[in-house]
């Protein structure tokens, strides 16, 4: 069977990113032969001035639409995940991405107001999750960002993170 | 003029501090923020922060000088002070730089939406618009729904007082005025003794307070753990 059809049929059928791994095995190739199967995949749509390609990183892949045909895509899409999020929701999802896990409190101390809403709202669309609690009296609930996060970010792992907070780690005051 | 200029206007301030003379240290700190006005540092981000920055210093010196000088301040309130500061200010550079990354991530995930993946079904269960729900309200649908919501609270912990008599807030201050009339003072532990429900403990407080605001009455309370002594208000 022509690898090919495999990578991109599962691709188009599958919940979300497939990881390298899953089509090494499932094809038995190794992760250089995986990648030149992608490769030549993508100069297929391209020659047939397909819409969308295969996007990758060095973990998983999946089918998305080409940016340049984007607003052409604007009634069809799903609604951006961040529609309607206000800029306190934006500052609290940044606190959440660069101290996590990160209790409620510790979001409300550095914005200096209640946080409450917008971990909510962020919660609500998917893009943070209760991760566990933490062992101090009264057990506060701790946030992570998700996986969806990452796909929205563009980032294959939260330590791919741009740098910002060296100076500002406050762990200890936890 | 440019920067070199400015630089050397703070230079001479600084120099100009030494000599103690504070007609100089004023005509400076003209001619620098007039330097500053008329130049195009302000196009000059970096520039333009070191420049508040050695500005801002230069004022604390300046202000500093103007305190009485005479009163010796110890070294190690001046230390706690400077460690105060210096957390206000770190917090509010963390803030100010969240406040930029949330916006800069914002941007970010607009830029990969440009590339929408391959129909998935998780995103229809989370991002799929709601329908627009259109309810038509008269008395006798709002009663139903309002009697609805009312049974369905009383299975709720926390709601089976629901359907209890509130307590009257006048009985309960001429109450509480007849027994301080009657003992003089007492406290308001031995008030809500004999009570027969927390909402009656509460509207003897809340009468307490009124007697209070009232005049009636004078309550003290010496320490958040200890009792409220109650004594009637003779004056």
């Amino acid at each position: 069977m022509n690898n090919k059809k495999i990578i991109s049929a599962v691709l188009l059928v599958s919940d979300g990113p497939v990881d390298h791994i899953y089509f090494e095995n499932l094809l038995q190739v190794n992760n250089e032969e995986l990648l030149k199967i992608i490769a030549e995949i993508n100069q297929d749509f391209t020659h047939a001035e397909i819409g969308f390609y295969i996007k990758h990183d060095n973990l998983k892949c999946d089918i998305v639409t080409k940016s340049e045909i984007s607003d052409f895509l604007t009634e069809v899409k799903p609604p951006p995940i961040l529609r309607g999020l206000s800029t306190p929701a934006l500052e609290t999802l940044a606190i959440i991405a660069y101290e996590q896990p990160v209790t409620k409190m510790k979001i409300s101390e550095i914005r200096g107001v209640e946080s409450e809403s917008s971990i909510k709202t962020l919660e609500s669309r998917g893009l943070i999750d209760k991760a566990g609690e933490l062992d101090v009296p009264g057990n506060p609930i701790l946030y992570t960002t998700t996986e969806l996060f990452l796909q929205k970010i563009d980032l294959s792992s939260i330590n791919n993170l741009p740098t910002i907070g060296e100076y500002f780690d406050s762990s200890e005051e936890e | 003029m440019g920067n070199i200029q400015v630089i050397e206007n703070l230079k001479n301030l600084l120099v100009e501090y030494t000599s103690n003379t504070e007609t100089q240290i004023a005509n400076s700190l003209t001619m620098i923020f007039q330097s500053f006005e008329s130049k195009s540092l302000k196009e000059d981000i970096d520039n333009y922060a070191e420049f508040i920055l050695l500005g801002a210093s230069l004022f604390e010196l300046k202000a500093k000088r103007l305190l009485p000088q005479d009163e010796g301040v110890d070294w190690l309130d001046e230390v706690e002070l400077i460690k105060d500061k210096d957390l206000a200010f770190a917090r509010l550079l963390q803030f100010k730089a969240f406040t930029e990354v949330g916006l800069a991530m914002a941007i970010k995930v607009k830029d990969t939406e440009k590339e929408i993946p391959a129909f998935k079904y998780y995103q229809t269960s989370s991002l799929s618009i709601k329908p627009e729900i259109q309810y038509k309200l008269d008395i006798n649908k709002f009663n139903e729904t309002a009697g609805e919501v009312f049974s369905r609270y009383k299975s709720i912990q926390g709601f089976t007082h629901i359907d209890k008599d509130i307590p009257d807030l006048q009985e309960a201050i001429e109450d509480l005025l007849k027994i301080v009339d009657k003992r003089l003072n007492t406290t308001f532990e031995e008030l809500v003794s004999s009570v027969n429900s927390p909402q009656e403990a509460i509207a003897f407080f809340l009468a307490l307070l009124e007697a209070v605001r009232w005049g009636f009455i004078k309550a003290e309370q010496t320490n958040f753990n200890k009792e409220i002594n109650i004594e009637k208000n003779y004056e």
